[in-house]
């Protein structure tokens, strides 16, 4: 697993088959393990905070 | 309406992007009528099949000691939704076989449950999803015939199903998972909000409903 986070999955060359909803910046593993990006939300009843830390 | 879902069962992000969606079909006025698929993706395709390497050994040897950092935020943001990650027990594993059986749960009718059982077993229990025996063990836990398992993974069946997974992922042009796709019309990719989640079945349930109206005879 690697620590690599994709700032997107969807790449912006891609052929346009899928019409994209959502945040292009969500969390996604690319070729192993994944950082968590900044803004990544936990739940609203965790106590979790927020932000990067790669 | 389908939602077809690719991951791997070691993906961290997959399992709290399967809850997060679970959580929005919980809130969907027309769940109903959704049905989910499964899709494989490897993250890990070149690990060796029959090895298993501590996931946190794995890490710290390819990132240094910032990885344990890591996988604590990702293990306190599972946390937040209800899952219990623990990354020092964690497996790195080559998943071709697991997702060999996932595909044989999936055309048994438990394809859900199998998908389940093994992201429980990979996460929170520590297993080896390259070990045919724990994977027969957890296969027949979610409803899969053991002899049927056993059958599948002697042999090379449904590795081609794997691979044509994966190639159709590709042509996407998704790069990484879980990667969610709404009959075959909308991307969405990562493990994204459950509100985010919802708002896009509505959008697709919408999208839809208008089309179905256009094509009706008048």
């Amino acid at each position: 697993m690697s620590i690599n986070q994709a700032d997107q999955a969807i790449p912006a060359d891609a052929a346009p088959l899928l019409r994209t909803l959502g945040d292009p910046a969500a969390a996604v593993c690319t070729d192993g393990f994944c950082a968590v990006p900044p803004g990544a939300q936990a739940a609203p009843d965790s106590a979790a905070t927020t932000g990067a830390d790669a | 309406m389908k939602v077809e879902i690719w991951s791997d069962v070691v993906c961290p992000w997959c399992y709290i992007g399967k809850r997060r969606l679970e959580h929005a079909l919980a809130e969907f006025e027309h769940a109903d009528e959704v049905t989910i698929a499964w899709r494989s993706f490897q993250l890990n395709p070149d690990t060796p099949p029959g090895t298993a390497v501590p996931t946190s050994e794995y890490l710290v040897s390819r990132f240094g000691p910032q990885a344990s950092q890591m996988t604590g935020r990702v293990a306190e943001l599972a946390r937040g939704e209800g899952l219990d990650f623990d990354f020092d027990a964690a497996l790195t594993v080559n998943t071709l076989d697991a997702h060999r059986l996932l595909h044989l749960a999936a055309d048994l009718g438990v394809g859900d449950a199998a998908k389940e059982r093994l992201l429980r077993a990979h996460f929170t229990e520590g297993a080896d999803l390259s070990d045919h025996e724990t994977l027969v063990r957890l296969a027949g836990q979610a409803g899969v015939d053991t002899d049927r398992a056993r059958e599948v993974l002697a042999g090379p069946e449904y590795a081609d199903a794997v691979q044509a997974d994966i190639e159709q992922a590709r042509a996407f042009g998704a790069t990484g998972v879980p990667f969610f796709v709404i009959d075959r019309k909308y991307g969405i990719s990562g493990a994204q909000p459950a509100e985010t989640f919802l708002q896009a079945l509505r959008t697709a349930y919408a999208d839809e409903t208008q089309d179905r109206g256009a094509a009706a005879p008048r």
